[in-house]
């Protein structure tokens, strides 16, 4: 627990060492989320969605921000083992003890905190600016969490994806050609994945209805298999790669 | 393995975007220490090493000497008993290279166990207590050095010729000089020295006499005409 309790102090200190040294880059995501949300508000009026409906609105708008949040997480643990791997510190992290699984889960959550944070602050500011109510509960919170973790259980098996094979850029572009209109339109293809399944209930909480339990273990069950799916695989190829010497291929 | 230190590739394993102290202080802290300790370590090891004026400076601008012994830090950052390192000194300039030499020396008087992988064979036997010779990725010698090379010292002469000659077919490890005069041979075992001397009879042997021998022809005779063979000090 004290060695987990040290890597997340390394991380916040290594995330925050990179924030301030860097700080041109949040603060033209924070820019970039917002100019993209009102093209897609564009989009919506030509589409014929009546953007006066507030209903419409707000489900585009936490749409658009899961599925960025989403985006964001899932590509975090295979983007960290590329960069790792391309500055030959990922060895330095299987010698460490802690484990690579530990590791980039604690990465990607350390690192998280400053897109909840951009995610946050755009939310309030695009819903003032576009004028959009909602309703805030606490039940949003523990939806959230649940949302965050299958998307980390997702990110952790692209990650697997990457330690064995290094370019898998194209099955990224799919994932996210997949994951974001799914989030954002709840594809009812797709509605008992648990990612979308976590928007559809953060969705209804913002706009003030009540989720029924059945969802909310529905929710709970997905997100605890996804979960654990992303966990097993990452693990099954981080000791693949090792036996094979792929750790310090780039 | 939390206990064990790596170098396995002297030009990376660093946070280009850290500067020196931030790359140790966050290796430690990772390795378990707390942030005061780390903060002390960090600032020993770049004293150590020679670096501490470069502490703040942004690690991509270090140049290939500098990374190579901050790698060097990295690895033994956490102060660990037992330090892997691979080929430590491989491409650094004659200062550099020295520097970590002695710095690996240092280690090992302070009680560091050290496992040294390395092809060259003068940093093997400057550096090395104990050695070991990998053959086809077996190991097919393991002995302490000095009495690797006393082995070979019993069996390895130098005969010198009155005259230039020619011993054709000579069934151990040989080598002339130009001249033709001088020949020196190690033997496989003691006892072929009788067999040596039947096949020198009736050559003009002027001289005979045992051989200093160096841990490069050591590492000759266990892995003959491969390139692939790794020699490893402890």
């Amino acid at each position: 627990m004290r060695r987990l309790a040290n890597l997340i102090r390394a991380e916040f200190m290594r995330t925050w060492l990179e924030l301030v040294r860097y700080p041109l880059q949040f603060a033209l995501g924070l820019l970039l989320v917002g100019v993209i949300f009102y093209l897609l508000l564009g989009f919506a009026n030509l589409a014929g969605i009546a953007t006066a409906n507030q209903t419409q609105l707000t489900r585009l708008l936490v749409g658009y921000l899961l599925g960025l949040v989403a985006l964001v997480i899932i590509s975090a643990p295979a983007t960290q083992v590329s960069k790792e791997a391309k500055s030959g510190t990922l060895e330095n992290m299987v010698l460490s003890g802690q484990g690579l699984t530990a590791f980039f889960v604690v990465q990607t959550l350390t690192r998280f905190w400053l897109s909840l944070i951009q995610f946050g602050l755009l939310f309030f500011v695009l819903a003032h600016i576009a004028q959009i109510s909602y309703t805030l509960s606490w039940q949003v919170l523990p939806a959230l969490v649940l949302f965050l973790i299958t998307a980390l259980g997702l990110g952790l098996a692209f990650g697997a994806l990457m330690l064995l094979f290094k370019e898998v850029n194209n099955i990224f572009t799919l994932v996210q050609l997949l994951v974001f209109p799914a989030v954002i339109a709840e594809l009812p293809q797709l509605e008992w994945f648990p990612l979308v399944l976590g928007a559809s209930v953060i969705r209804k909480l913002f706009l003030g209805n009540a989720v029924e339990p059945f969802t909310w273990t529905l929710l709970v069950l997905g997100t605890v298999a996804v979960f654990s799916l992303g966990v097993f695989l990452f693990q099954s190829a981080d000791v693949a790669a090792r036996k094979r010497g792929l750790l310090g291929h780039e | 393995m939390a206990q064990m230190g790596a170098l396995i590739d002297t030009n990376r394993g660093l946070y280009p975007r850290l500067t020196p102290l931030e790359n140790l202080r966050y290796t430690c802290v990772v390795r378990g220490m707390t942030g005061k300790e780390a903060d002390e370590r960090a600032k020993y090891l770049l004293e150590f090493l020679g670096l501490w004026e470069k502490r703040n400076a942004p690690t991509q601008t270090l140049s290939k000497g500098m990374v190579s012994k901050m790698a060097f830090a990295i690895a033994i950052a956490h102060d660990p008993p037992f330090v892997l390192l691979d080929e430590p000194t491989l491409g650094l300039d004659i200062d550099a290279a020295e520097m970590l030499e002695e710095q690996i020396l240092a280690m090992a008087k302070q009680g560091k166990g050290i496992l040294l992988t390395t092809h060259q064979m003068e940093v093997a036997a400057r550096l090395s207590s104990r050695v070991a010779i990998l053959a086809d990725g077996i190991i097919a010698v393991d002995k302490p050095k000095q009495e690797l090379l006393e082995m070979f010292a019993v069996q390895s002469y130098r005969i010198t010729f009155s005259e230039p000659t020619t011993l054709p077919d000579l069934p151990f490890q040989n080598r002339w000089d130009e001249a033709g005069t001088v020949l020196e041979v190690t033997l496989d075992n003691p006892d072929q020295i009788y067999e040596l001397m039947d096949r020198l009879r009736p050559r003009p042997i002027k001289s005979i006499e045992k051989r200093e021998v160096e841990l490069a022809e050591v590492f000759r005779a266990y892995a003959p005409k491969k390139e692939s063979q790794h020699a490893q000090a402890g």
